[in-house]
């Protein structure tokens, strides 16, 4: 198992409210592979918030704004899917009116996201095939695939996504729920991560607060330990 | 456990307010084994140990506490290692706050200090002048629960609180 990338722009407090990342933001990881969050394009950088300043977050907690067309584009790829694999993303104020790409690669337009309305899960699996390698969307809203129903709203909230490069893949929220699973060969293929955040083009990007986005290699992360990870993001919220 | 609570010293009937701890929480920071405790004093705790006065991110010069960090199951919540702390240091939050940071830090603080990422002073699991032992591991998705009793001269010390059960998460490097 390997940390292969931890962006935590929530522990970020020495940078001002509102300052643009720029187009080389080497941001808080402890990898030994040094990878930037990116972004030549200036109208995709996403600013800082600073801490103190969403009322959602402790007063110690910072974030990093994106509106929806902004996004990072890593230094170096994230090759995931020869074994195992855990995608965490979490954020505040999100958006759901339109589909948002949280995970993406540059080859066959992989990813994975929330659908729009906040009540299902997108994933692409990274193959050239049709159908089978298009888009699919698994509600989020029912049980028929996950253990709890849920809906993603406006407060804190976390997507954790765990392969198991067997073709199972399943969702956690903050809570560490099973929110939504899916099954099919090709999500064993594999995921060549480029973005965070949107496609690559400045489009399909969640507008919202990104507090952390953190990856392993070589592990899919169990229930248990999903919630942990859940715990830890919701220690940032206000408690007032 | 909350209130004012009458002792007797030395033949005559003091007055002591005892310390409330009403949450504790693990805050990770990714720059090796740094991590941040902070927790939220309760009732009229803030008042009684002068936080409308103090200024922000200063040091509570009355207050420690004692810690144990136990790296735990997060099936289970079964402790695999502990590591205790004394004495450490007790900093308010902002002034309007009554968050509390706990660090071995005695000087001088600062919001950027204690809770930034690579801050002066955040806690180094890894530290062992500062624990009793170095309970991190190579080991990432893992779990930690932290036990807080915070004293006071002129006070009663707290009862002991602790994180989530559980355990949260800290990504320690290899």
């Amino acid at each position: 198992m390997a940390l292969e990338l931890l962006y935590a722009p929530h522990c970020d407090l020495g940078t001002s409210d509102n300052t643009s990342i720029g187009d080389s933001q080497k941001l808080p990881n402890k990898t030994s592979v040094t990878r930037n969050g990116a972004q030549t394009t200036a109208s995709r950088r996403p600013n800082h918030r600073a801490a103190g300043v969403s009322a959602k977050l402790d007063v110690d907690v910072a974030a990093l704004s994106f509106d929806g067309n902004d996004g990072l584009d890593l230094s170096v790829q994230v090759a995931l899917g020869s074994s195992p694999y855990t995608l965490i993303c979490a954020w505040v104020g999100g958006n759901y009116t339109s589909d948002a790409w949280l995970f993406a690669s540059n080859t066959n337009t992989a990813h994975y996201g929330i659908a729009a309305g906040g009540a299902g899960i997108l994933m692409e699996a990274n193959s050239s095939r049709s159908p089978a390698g298009d888009e699919v969307t698994v509600p989020t809203n029912n049980t028929n695939n996950s253990t709890v129903s849920y809906t993603f709203g406006s407060d804190v909230e976390a997507l954790i996504i765990s392969n198991d490069d067997a073709g199972s893949v399943s969702f956690y929220n903050i809570d560490g729920d099973l929110i939504a699973s899916n099954t099919g060969g090709l999500f064993s293929n594999a995921f060549l991560l480029d973005f965070i955040m949107h496609n690559g083009a400045g489009s399909r990007g969640l507008s919202g607060l990104l507090l952390t986005a953190k990856v392993f290699s070589n592990k899919a992360v169990t229930a248990s330990e999903a919630r942990a990870i859940g715990v830890s993001i919701k220690n940032l919220k206000n408690e007032d | 456990m909350l209130g004012l609570s009458l002792s007797t010293a030395a033949g005559s009937t003091v007055q002591e307010f005892k310390l409330t701890i009403s949450t504790a929480r693990l805050l990770e920071k990714p720059t090796d084994a740094f991590f941040a405790i902070r927790c939220k004093l309760s009732g009229d705790t803030p008042d009684q140990v002068g936080q409308s006065t103090q200024g922000a991110y200063s040091r509570y010069t009355a207050l420690t506490a004692d810690v144990t960090l136990n790296r735990v199951s997060p099936a289970d919540g079964t402790v695999i290692s502990t590591a205790t702390a004394t004495g450490l240091s007790v900093y308010k939050a902002g002034s309007s706050s009554d968050n509390i940071f706990l660090t071995d830090a005695t000087g001088s603080s600062s919001q950027s200090a204690l809770a930034s990422d690579g801050g002066a002073d955040t806690l180094d699991m890894a530290d062992t002048n500062v624990f009793s032992q170095d309970i991190s591991t190579s080991i990432e998705t893992q779990s930690f629960r932290v036990d807080i009793i915070l004293k006071g001269t002129g006070f009663e010390d707290s009862d002991s609180i602790s994180s989530d059960a559980l355990g949260q998460q800290i990504d320690i490097s290899a």
